[in-house]
């Protein structure tokens, strides 16, 4: 198993110095000069030249790329042309909210999808499956930003349950930050009154987010455990009585898990991306309006920055679905171990 | 066999027709069998003929939509095709076991041996905690002659060898001590040394708990010396049924006698002789005797339903053949 984990951690590294190395390519090759439109149509020529000689924008691009790495290993990410403070600030402000939603969003993925999935796999041809399996296509064929206006309308127009826009409501006093997600600081804290709130304003932007990925989720379950439960092992547990549920939860599901997880890892993943358009929506403060306003600013440093915390997302995602997966395959930890 | 004590398990007239877009398959055409308690008992057939799908009715694992069940099958006094899912759960892994034929499919790739094992033992009633069940597991796999229960127990099926999980199945088979196990061609994925073993383990191994056996194969050689009475089985019906040594001595139906001619032997000169044509199509099945397109004797009467003729003593052959021969 440990040696299992160092390989996917050496091939994740190997994964990251590309990502690194591409996205510094992709910002540069971009048309537009980023120090002429920092400095706006006034700056002398002087002026323009001397940010370009501060930025090594007039130094060869291996030269460029060597000073950046440099940089990122003592975890300095340059300076903001747009916020004129360190992108590794404006991160820290922006990231943990964008963070806090993916992870609500994939665990809403994970708890309705998989049991709707198992639902339609036991049931298979039944009321239960049909039932389920509509729901799922609802769910993957509308994008994410079409649930978010349309959960919108409903339960905070219509109904008028949920917040709008934001984390907090205005009259609540925000916990002190130990993790960044408000909901867990508010725990923490103990403050009851912000984590309804925090909560409150979570939970439509979640329920967006994953219901995509849910149906996703739900169609591989069905899908492979319909191919488990063909396997001679699960006649086997009939023919030996275990109940339906066991079967179902425990020697059907854990197998069917392994392709399914494997699959669903890029949903995780893509749930970053994916999380712009809806944090757009609900005027949710997270990554979403940085990036692209790093894309339209040129911002070099913000648009690496914020490139390279998804790409590290990408890959932490997998490398932990890797290592779930191990943990459900026994084939793959011990072929690993020899 | 006591003929005076009632069977174990009694399949009686038991006929499966399944509905599929290009056609009824008319698949059991009216299977016969009974096996007594303690008794070990043979089904022979080809690929194909339907001895698999017997044992599955038997196990209540068959339940393909658009299928259309008639005739009766009866464990104990039980009605198996009636059964509901409360009596399921009383004879299922306990009264009756199954031996699946590819142990290392049979067995979940993702739990160990223990956590399978002591699923089934825990079932059993002898035992009501994990640690228990283990303490149950251990002899139960050292009866299966595994020298090291522990290794065993700690393994997934795919780090033991193909034999070892053979025996683990055997020993789940027999662990809660079932009054019938059906055995359906065991080994048959495994080399032909490891079939031999596994057939003298469950020989001894049911010899000595009392537990009767249906063994389902389509090897003659391996009935021999495993069963006391035997089935053959042909398209879907029983076409002969005799005790092990006087099949052996005198087969009579022309499907038996085939079957022996397809045999190789060592000892004797050229090789086995194979049986023209091959089973029939089930959507359209040859009226009467399902053999006769390929029968050597066929006349006439072969396309009536054939006789059931008793040619000795728990002997008989479902063939028009032995009409005249009649003795009783």
């Amino acid at each position: 198993m440990i040696k299992y984990l160092l390989r996917r951690l050496a091939a994740s590294i190997v994964v990251l110095i590309g990502v690194s190395v591409l996205i510094f390519l992709i910002a540069r090759v971009i048309p537009g000069d980023p120090a002429r439109i920092a400095l706006g149509p006034m700056a002398s020529e002087e002026q323009v030249a001397q940010l370009r000689a501060a930025l090594f924008l007039d130094r060869p691009l291996i030269a460029q790329y060597v000073e950046f790495a440099r940089n990122l290993l003592r975890g300095d990410l340059g300076v903001s042309l747009y916020t004129n403070r360190t992108v590794t600030t404006d991160l820290r402000q922006f990231l943990p909210a964008t963070a806090e939603l993916v992870a609500a969003a994939s665990l809403l993925m994970v708890v309705i999808g998989i049991p709707l999935g198992v639902l339609a796999g036991h049931f298979r041809d039944r009321w239960p499956d049909h039932a389920a399996r509509l729901a799922a296509l609802l769910g993957i064929v509308a994008p994410s930003f079409v649930w978010a206006i349309i959960l919108v309308l409903v339960f905070s127009y219509w109904l008028d349950l949920t917040p709008v826009i934001g984390r907090l409501s205005d009259s609540i006093v925000r916990p002190p930050v130990t993790t960044g997600f408000v909901t867990v600081d508010s725990l923490i804290a103990g403050d009851w009154a912000a984590f309804k709130d925090a909560s409150w304003h979570l939970v439509l932007p979640a329920v967006a987010l994953s219901l995509s990925g849910a149906g996703q989720a739900a169609r591989l379950t069905r899908a492979n455990l319909g191919e488990t439960y063909g396997r001679d092992y699960i006649d086997l547990a009939r023919a030996y009585g275990f109940a339906g549920r066991t079967i179902a939860w425990k020697y059907a599901l854990r197998p069917a898990m392994i392709p399914t997880l494997t699959i669903l890892g890029l949903d995780f993943a893509a749930k970053l991306g994916n999380a712009f358009l809806v944090e757009a929506v609900f005027a949710w403060p997270g990554m979403a309006r940085y990036g692209v306003n790093a894309i339209l600013n040129k911002d070099l440093n913000a648009i690496v920055g914020t490139v390279l915390v998804i790409g590290f997302g990408f890959v932490v995602i997998n490398l932990v679905i890797d290592l779930f997966v191990a943990y459900l395959d026994p084939r793959i930890r011990y072929r690993a171990a020899v | 066999m006591n003929d005076a004590a009632p069977p174990l398990l009694d399949v009686d007239g038991l006929a499966l027709s399944l509905a599929r877009f290009d056609g009824t398959a008319r698949i059991l055409n009216g299977v016969d069998l009974v096996v007594f308690p303690g008794e070990r008992v043979a089904l022979v057939g080809e690929s194909g003929c339907g001895k698999t799908l017997t044992a599955r009715m038997i196990m209540g694992l068959f339940d393909e939509r658009g299928a259309s069940v008639e005739g009766r099958i009866r464990f104990d006094d039980d009605d198996l095709l009636a059964l509901d899912a409360r009596g399921w759960d009383r004879l299922r892994g306990r009264r009756l076991t199954m031996i699946f034929q590819d142990p290392v499919a049979a067995l979940n790739p993702v739990f160990t041996i223990a956590d399978q094992l002591a699923t089934v033992i825990l079932r059993g009633g002898q035992a009501h905690t994990r640690v228990e069940a283990r303490d149950l597991a251990r002899p139960a796999l050292a009866a299966v002659a595994i020298a090291d229960p522990d290794r065993v127990l700690d393994s997934y099926p795919f780090q033991l060898s193909g034999g070892l999980n053979q025996r683990v199945l055997i020993a789940m088979a027999l662990v809660n001590r079932p009054a019938l196990v059906l055995a359906d061609e065991p080994g048959t994925a495994l080399d032909v040394t490891v079939q031999a073993q596994t057939l003298a383990l469950m020989h001894n191994l049911t010899d000595a708990s009392g537990a009767a056996v249906l063994l389902i194969t389509h090897n003659l050689g391996v009935v021999r010396n495993f069963a006391q009475r035997v089935y053959v089985m042909y398209a879907g019906s029983i076409v002969e049924e005799a005790p092990v040594a006087e099949l052996f001595a005198a087969p009579r139906h022309p499907y038996t006698q085939a079957l022996f001619a397809a045999v190789p032997r060592l000892t004797g000169e050229g090789l086995p002789v194979g049986i023209e044509g091959g089973v029939p199509d089930y959507r359209v099945p040859p009226p009467g005797c399902r053999f006769h397109p390929r029968c050597p004797h066929a006349r006439p009467q072969c396309h009536q339903p054939p006789p059931v003729i008793e040619v000795a003593p728990g002997h008989k052959v479902a063939c028009v053949l032995f009409g005249e021969k009649r003795d009783g």
